[in-house]
């Protein structure tokens, strides 16, 4: 796990919305803007992305001048780490295989969070697999990709 | 009269055994996702989302909104008995709930707690019954300038209100305009930040971003640090409270109602800021002020009532102007944007049997909310026997899947995922991710409304400022700019001793 001190976390999230905020004005730039009386496409998103540029750049700075304080942020925490990554695989395979990805990724979430066996995760993985797989796709008719749970 | 007619239509619609269902369902699930830490009004409003495509929109949205008044109902409970807020509008009764509970008392502050949300919310109600019609009728002829100003005005508002510094609410407000953005144009169909990437054209889905932002990230902050606290249990016979219990709590509940009857009306957090605002109005009516926070009823009474009373007057601005609050008021607007009806001016007058049967509904709804409230607190006690490994996976699926079937694809799920992280870091940080979603839902009509605007003035600004209303409005949104510009120097001088 990372220690982010709140000052530099801040600045942190400052640029990067900065960045994206240069990004996006950059980026609307090559639209048809129009004039001010008659505004095209990209009027507004130029507007929204300088204005999102300043204010962060005001943020970065406020922050960079700012004393360093003790308080900050524990990042990388093992089990927000497991879920982004159970929420990634999913991302990149539901649609193919649907609930035949459920169970493995619930399995290893859950071994995590809740420090069981592998027995006990892959246990109630499998109830909660089957309950939510009845309940979307029998009770509610809900079109999931068929590959079933078990 | 003709409101009591239309009332009588509303009932009809509210109770037919189908909407009855809904209605019971929407507050199970708003009580459960209140009691439990983590889930609050606007998670379990976007987890269940999905699930009303299929109903009809009476269904749907009877549904919807019994979550959001049963949330805040739900949320005083683990308040009361583990001193851990169900959801953010409840963080003030863990003060004197708790420590009423410590002394054996947790039964009279439950009864009080449902009680004062019973009559804070009914009275809400009953002001959305009487102000909605004729305000819609009021604002009918509303044009694209004024209703520019109005969504402005909201989204200023949301700045003020919103906590962590002003610079970072409107970063996170400008950043929600520019997600907005993403698509084609709505006049020229232009594609804006589409990338060549075909799922980018319809824009970004709410929904996912929504189910993001406070589901998926709730989630993320919640793991790291769960803790075992051993809840209070109180019998059903500890339940009943004394008389001087009734005596001291009332007039609480009555300020209660009309401070939360009124911060509804407010766009931002107007659940938690009346809360925070009835309280301290108690403690500073009361004759034993420095008895406040060691288990006084006052202190329960008054913001569990004042929070519970803003639901009724948050529907108004959503329903007549078209234009939510908050952002489980803006997960509302979707929900009846997705079932055809156009939250407006003209919402009562072309869809009156989705507004009376709304507003039926809510009133059946809070009988339903006071049963599930007192007799049956024990079982929503034992909901947090549930690991919250367990639970937190069960909320994962339904997110996958509810979000899987926005457009049957996995591109949603990468938006979700993403906007997850995203909300996790920035709310690690004390960035608030609520004024960003509220942006992305006014987006669009904001920047439709501005060119409409500026069409119809022929492109001149100054034009825009012609009507009545407009200049109303921009007299408000410069005395807000001021009064906040001067509090902030007051502060600032308040502290130069200090610091000297």
């Amino acid at each position: 796990m990372i220690r982010i001190r709140q000052r530099s976390g801040e600045i942190a999230i400052a640029a990067a919305l900065a960045g994206l905020g240069g990004f996006a004005g950059y980026g609307a730039l090559q639209m048809p803007l129009g004039t001010a009386s008659v505004p095209d496409a990209g009027f507004f998103p130029l507007a929204c992305a300088g204005g999102l540029a300043l204010g962060s750049l005001w943020i970065l700075v406020r922050a960079w001048y700012r004393r360093a304080g003790v308080e900050g942020c524990d990042l990388g925490h093992a089990a927000v780490a497991v879920v982004v990554a159970g929420l990634a695989i999913l991302s990149f395979v539901f649609e193919k295989y649907g609930f035949a990805m459920l169970f493995p990724v619930l399995t290893a979430v859950i071994r995590t969070l809740a420090g069981r066996t592998w027995l006990h995760a892959a246990a109630i993985a499998a109830a909660l697999s089957f309950g939510t797989w009845v309940f979307f796709v029998v009770l509610l008719g809900v079109q999931l990709p068929a590959l079933l749970v078990l | 009269m003709e409101s009591l007619t239309h009332l009588a239509q509303g009932f009809a619609i509210a109770l037919t055994p189908a909407n009855l269902l809904y209605c019971f369902l929407g507050v199970l699930w708003g009580t459960i996702v209140g009691v439990l830490p983590g889930l609050g009004p606007l998670a379990g409003l976007t987890l269940l989302l999905p699930l009303t495509y299929g109903l009809d929109p009476h269904g749907a949205i009877i549904m919807l909104a019994g979550i959001f008044y049963g949330a805040m109902y739900g949320g005083s409970t683990t308040s009361i008995l583990m001193r851990i807020p169900g959801e953010a509008a409840s963080i003030i009764t863990c003060i004197d709930g708790y420590e009423m509970a410590r002394k054996g008392r947790a039964g009279p502050a439950l009864t009080i707690a449902a009680i004062g949300s019973f009559i804070g919310s009914t009275v809400s109600i009953v002001g959305l019954m009487l102000f909605a019609p004729p305000l819609a009728e009021l604002m009918v002829n509303i044009r694209p300038a004024e209703e520019l100003g109005l969504m402005v005005l909201a989204l200023t508002i949301v700045t003020f209100v919103s906590h962590g510094p002003m610079a970072r609410t409107v970063a996170m407000i400008l950043l929600g305009l520019l997600i907005a953005t993403v698509g084609l144009d709505p006049v020229s169909a232009h594609p804006r930040y589409t990338f060549g990437v075909m799922e980018l054209t319809d824009g970004i889905s709410f929904i996912a971003i929504a189910i993001g932002l406070f589901g998926i990230s709730e989630i993320l902050l919640t793991v790291e640090q769960v803790a075992l606290h051993k809840p209070i249990r109180p019998t059903l016979a500890s339940l009943l409270p004394r008389w001087s219990d009734f005596r001291e709590a009332l007039p609480s509940i009555v300020r209660g109602t009309g401070i939360g009857f009124l911060f509804g009306l407010i766009p931002g957090p107007s659940g938690v800021i009346s809360t925070f605002v009835s309280y301290a109005l108690e403690k500073r009516v009361s004759r034993e002020p420095e008895a406040f926070g060691t288990g006084k009823i006052q202190g329960v009474a008054g913001p569990e009532t004042a929070n519970n009373a803003t639901t009724g007057s948050a529907m108004i601005p959503l329903l007549v102007l078209g234009i939510p609050s908050i952002p489980a008021t803006a997960i509302l607007l979707s929900a009846l944007l997705i079932h055809g009806v156009t939250p407006g001016t003209l919402m009562i007058s072309r869809h009156p049997d989705v507004f009376w049967g709304l507003v039926a509904s809510m009133y059946i709804g809070n009988v339903m909310l006071l049963v599930l409230n007192l007799p049956l607190v024990g079982i929503f006690v034992n909901l947090l026997r549930i690991p919250y490994a367990y639970l937190a996976s069960l909320i994962l699926v339904v997110c996958v899947i509810g979000v899987f079937t926005l457009k049957a694809s996995s591109f949603d799920l990468w938006v979700m995922t993403a906007f997850g992280l995203i909300g996790y870091v920035l709310r690690k940080f004390d960035f608030d991710v609520a004024p960003l979603l509220l942006a992305v839902v006014l987006g669009d009509k904001i920047e439709s409304a501005f060119r409409q605007a500026l069409i119809v003035s022929n492109g001149r600004y100054l034009d825009l400022f012609q009507s009545n209303l407009s200049k109303g409005l921009a007299a408000m949104l410069v005395a807000l700019i001021a009064f906040q510009v001067l509090s902030r120097r007051l502060n600032l001088r308040a502290k130069l001793p200090k610091e000297e």
